[in-house]
């Protein structure tokens, strides 16, 4: 199931940015800045259903560990749900 | 075809026939060929007025008629000195272009005192956690405006306010109007290096903060935490320079812009900016940007309430959730925001009276979905550069434009102010016809700190022609009035971009980006995002893995986060022209991309 969570957060950055996403990807490095990630943040809310603060998304710059918090986000929700 | 016109006409007239050909183009064009190098000759040929279309032709004949005629009344006169209106038009471009004859009212900071006597307990500020009223707001900025006035500030000392977006940081303002000084808005987030240029430039010798952020790279600090606060307290003589507000500079030095008090109060008698008692006002742009003026003052001196947004970027749900949970009814959104939440979350408008919005293209196509979802929102383009003080035009649009409207027209004139729209010889042209936006009237700052040279040339004093004697502000920005007198923005003359906006100038970039280790050269450029909105690009020469992330961190140690550009691109060598100059087309097409 956190594949999905991964691949769907992988084309969500791939979308915003505009460019292929692996997991040393950064988010500004690669062309992202504050109104691409509110818009990333907003989808990934319409998509997982998963709260992500802005603070977070410039503390995780890296795909790798920003998809990880998504991950056991979507975990932690599903369980708490 | 071929229209002609013969002898000295004509010759006007092919000046003014180059680029596509088109009228407006070609009189631009004329005035462009001044000031001084093109004069008429003596000698009359003719010239065929081939490849201009026959009914500009038509309506350039008479014109260039006039404008040889004028030419030969005084030969010796540069061609770019000439006017270009007739009286009848010029009747009408007057009236189109505002009022600056507002009487010198009340500073916004004494209308605030006013309606903390008039309605003591209102609710004047609130945010999570806090409120306070008229009458405590007063009392908490007379008790740190005391403070400052027993630490040896006085009128025009400039005080620096070192604050995330709060309560404290917003009495704090309040209270250096109080006391007299000019205020000097900085970001917390701001590096170090930035901020000490903010302080060095106004000789700041005093910083206020909340006690919990970083210290000043410069000078003293004081709290405003646990500050006593002072019954009634009386305002001390407002003088002439209220605060002053960076912009980029294309030297790689900001330029601080000295902005009035008379300035700020012009907006608060604006019609169109209509809070009052009742209103709630969103607090959301950074102290930093001149929007802060509109939102703080334009709410106190009015009476009604300011709510503050959390410090921080919010997302689009913290935004909406804020905006209708606040019960706001008044707010001002950059256009990029604005487009995205007009897109995600529109039902966050549900609450609200006026939206405005700009600092950017606003695009029709948002503005035309919240007022059809909210017919009861009215919607203000408004538009203004930082030297006529936040706002000089305001649109509002309470219906949706026409499908297929281009463009959101910037709309007219703010109290106070005046507008002209004219050639590279700074006289109007006639109306209808593109030229440079000048502004002039009570909105126009005292000029740039530290800078006559630049204060000089950005804010002529036309010594001949219709604008005679009147102080203006050119603010680079291409405009043309509309049928109906409104104006609409066509873009800029320069290279200078706006990105979320704020100004933004290339080659201060640029400078940042060559004292970063390892770089060999460097490009900065403005690029298309894939959502379609606009970000910096830094193209830089080089070698090495780890080169992008390093100057990436190295420029956020010296630049605000809004000059830091956003994409980094490590070349070999930057592709250069035949003249050696970075050619940056080939850039943009893409020919170097990273390895």
């Amino acid at each position: 199931m956190s594949t999905s969570v991964r691949e769907t957060t992988a084309r969500i950055w791939s979308e915003v940015l505009g460019t292929a996403i692996d997991e040393e990807s950064d988010f500004f490095l690669l062309g992202g800045h504050s109104l691409l990630a509110t818009q990333m943040v907003a989808r990934l809310e319409a998509a997982l259903g998963v709260k992500v603060t802005m603070r977070e998304v410039l503390e995780y710059p890296e795909f790798g560990e920003f998809a990880d918090l998504v991950a056991e986000r979507a975990d932690t929700d599903r369980t708490t749900a | 075809m071929p229209s002609s016109v013969t002898g000295d006409a004509a010759r006007a007239a092919r000046l003014c026939r180059t680029a596509d050909g088109t009228l407006t183009e070609g009189l631009l064009h004329t005035a462009a060929e001044g000031p001084s190098a093109v004069r008429l000759p003596d000698g009359a040929a003719e010239f065929a007025l081939d490849g201009v279309p026959e009914d500009i032709a038509a309506a350039l004949a008479p014109r260039a008629d006039r404008f040889a005629a004028a030419a030969l009344a005084e030969p010796g006169r540069p061609l770019g000195d000439l006017d270009l209106t007739d009286e009848s038009e010029w009747k009408l471009l007057e009236a189109w272009s505002g009022e600056d004859t507002a009487p010198a009212g009340e500073p916004a900071h004494r209308m605030f005192a006013d309606w903390a006597r008039r309605q003591p307990d209102a609710i004047a500020l609130s945010a999570p956690g806090t409120t306070l009223t008229y009458r405590e707001l007063l009392e908490y900025a007379g008790g740190i405006a005391r403070e400052l006035t027993a630490r040896g500030i006085g009128p025009e000392d400039a005080v620096g306010l070192l604050f995330e977006r709060g309560p404290e940081a917003v009495a704090a303002t309040v209270a250096v109007a109080l006391a007299g000084a000019t205020a000097v808005p900085l970001d917390p987030n701001y590096p170090a290096e930035r901020l000490r240029l903010m302080l060095e430039g106004p000789g700041v010798t005093l910083t206020l903060t909340d006690g919990e952020g970083p210290e000043p790279p410069l000078g003293a600090a004081l709290s405003v935490r646990g500050i006593t606060p002072v019954a009634d307290p009386l305002p001390a003589p407002a003088p002439d320079v209220a605060t002053v507000m960076y912009t980029s500079g294309s030297t790689g030095r900001p330029k601080g812009v000295r902005l009035t008090h008379r300035g700020i109060a012009r907006l608060t008698r604006d019609a169109c900016i209509d809070f009052g008692p009742g209103d709630t006002v969103l607090h959301l742009a950074p102290a930093t940007f001149d929007a802060a003026l509109l939102e703080v003052w334009c709410t106190l001196a009015r009476g009604a309430r300011l709510e503050i947004a959390p410090p921080g970027p919010q997302t689009l749900t913290e935004l909406a959730d804020l905006i209708a949970g606040r019960g706001v009814t008044a707010l001002w959104l950059t256009a990029g925001l604005f487009h995205q939440l007009a897109e995600h979350r529109p039902d966050a408008f549900a609450g609200v009276r006026k939206l405005f919005t700009g600092g950017d293209v606003v695009s029709p196509h948002h503005v035309a979905a919240v007022l059809t979802r909210h017919p009861a929102l009215t919607v203000v383009n408004g538009y203004g550069p930082t030297e006529n003080t936040t706002f000089t035009c305001c649109g509002p649009l309470s219906e949706p434009p026409p499908p297929g409207a281009a463009t959101v027209p910037i709309g007219t004139p703010v109290h106070g102010t005046r507008v002209y729209v004219v050639d590279p010889g700074g006289h109007p042209v006639p109306p209808g016809v593109p030229g440079e936006l000048w502004a002039a009237g009570e909105g126009l700052a005292a000029g740039y700190l530290g800078r006559p040279d630049l204060t000089a040339r950005a804010f002529p004093v036309p010594g001949t022609g219709r604008l005679r004697g009147v102080r203006c502000y050119r603010t680079g920005d291409l405009a043309r009035f509309r049928p109906d007198g409104a104006l609409e923005f066509l873009g800029r003359e320069d290279g200078q971009v706006k990105i979320n906006g704020h100004r933004v100038e290339p080659g201060e970039i640029e400078q940042a980006v060559l004292a970063q280790p390892g770089v060999r050269g460097a490009c900065v450029l403005v690029e298309s995002d894939p959502l379609g909105g606009k970000r910096l690009a830094a193209y830089i020469e080089g070698d090495g893995q780890g080169l992008a992330k390093a100057v990436r961190a190295g420029l956020r140690a010296v630049l605000p986060g809004y000059l830091v550009p956003a994409r980094y691109i490590v070349i070999d060598s930057l592709p250069l022209t035949a003249n050696g100059k970075t050619d940056r087309n080939r850039l943009r097409a893409g020919e170097s991309e990273p390895r």
